[in-house]
């Protein structure tokens, strides 16, 4: 290839111009983070207007996958819920981004 | 000259991201490129297995899943080396869509199930959206992963590919132990079918120009 001080026409997008896009993008698309983090108690999103109903989901598993759970979701800093919800939108379920945010208050086995 | 940036992208879990990312970084590695890999997947998936397993031509890694640090690390890693691919996470997220924003091409595995056909059209989406706000072209292929080559149900799964009108690529990996091998041995097939195949991928986006030529000796 040649290389004679020549400018290419169209050059990469900064990393400020990628992020940017990424935000907009996400935002209308309602993506989480990657890495999932807890929220400080307070700074929780409120729930808007017209979201979709909640509905209570219980499972009964055995001891050691309640175990595996609690120490994953205690070492990553998530709730239970969050971890389930991720291998479900792994699976290919739609997950909303709600269920995939940490919640302010961990309350389960394993939280403390 | 900056690198070629090529991003691995699909909502979904499982449809072969890390494989393809794996079988790409070291086939083109070993031909003289200089490839670095940006692990976005906060598993680590392909970091862990270069550090544990790989043995092959050397590829920079950096693991990445904040979306912040991602996009300095691509930045980075641009000017530094011929190709950077970005592996992402299996689930719509901000740092995937962060990859796609900064990609020159995406790649989107599908193996042949219902669920990763519907997933890798939203991830086309994604796509498209990303490139409707950059304003510039992000040209991206669905790449049939985990074919079982002679079977009904992958001719139904690219049909279905074609009917939805998703561009896809005529190559793909298929459903081959060579590439399960590959993630305990490190060692990145170079010959046989699971050779040829990837052999056969390069081709194709080199042919798309996704991917830089094989350095001149």
């Amino acid at each position: 290839m040649s290389n004679k001080g020549l400018k290419p026409a169209i050059v990469r997008p900064s990393a400020r111009d990628s992020l940017a896009v990424a935000q907009a993008v996400a935002d209308e698309a309602g993506l989480p983070p990657a890495t999932l983090r807890p929220v400080r108690p307070g700074a929780a999103p409120r729930p808007e207007e017209g979201e979709e109903a909640l509905v209570q989901l219980n499972i009964r598993v055995r001891r050691g996958l309640g175990d595996q759970l609690a120490d994953r979701a205690r070492s990553e800093g998530v709730t239970q819920k969050v971890l389930v919800c991720q291998a479900l939108a792994a699976m290919g379920f739609e997950v909303s981004a709600e269920d995939l945010r940490p919640a302010a208050t961990p309350r389960r086995r394993g939280s403390r | 000259m900056a690198a070629t940036v090529l991003t691995v992208a699909s909502t979904k879990g499982g449809a072969g991201k890390t494989t393809m990312v794996m079988a790409l970084a070291g086939t083109l590695a070993a031909e003289g490129l200089r490839v670095a890999v940006v692990d976005a997947d906060p598993n680590r998936a392909y970091a862990s297995w270069s550090e544990a397993a790989y043995e092959g031509a050397a590829v920079t890694v950096r693991a990445e899943a904040d979306e912040t640090r991602l996009a300095t690390a691509i930045d980075e890693l641009a000017p530094l080396v011929d190709l950077v691919l970005v592996d992402t996470a299996g689930f719509g997220n901000r740092a995937a869509l962060l990859a796609i924003a900064a990609a020159d091409a995406v790649l989107v595995p599908c193996t042949p199930s219902r669920a990763d056909v519907e997933q890798a059209a939203k991830t086309l989406q994604l796509v498209e959206g990303a490139a409707r706000a950059a304003r510039r072209a992000i040209p991206a292929r669905v790449v049939p992963s985990r074919l079982k080559q002679v079977t009904a149900v992958s001719r139904h799964a690219l049909a279905e590919l074609d009917a939805a009108g998703l561009p896809r690529t005529q190559a793909g990996l298929g459903d081959r132990v060579a590439f399960a091998e590959m993630t305990f041995s490190g060692r990145v097939p170079g010959g046989g079918e699971a050779g040829q195949e990837v052999a056969g991928l390069v081709a194709e986006l080199r042919g798309l120009g996704w991917l830089p030529g094989p350095p001149s000796r």
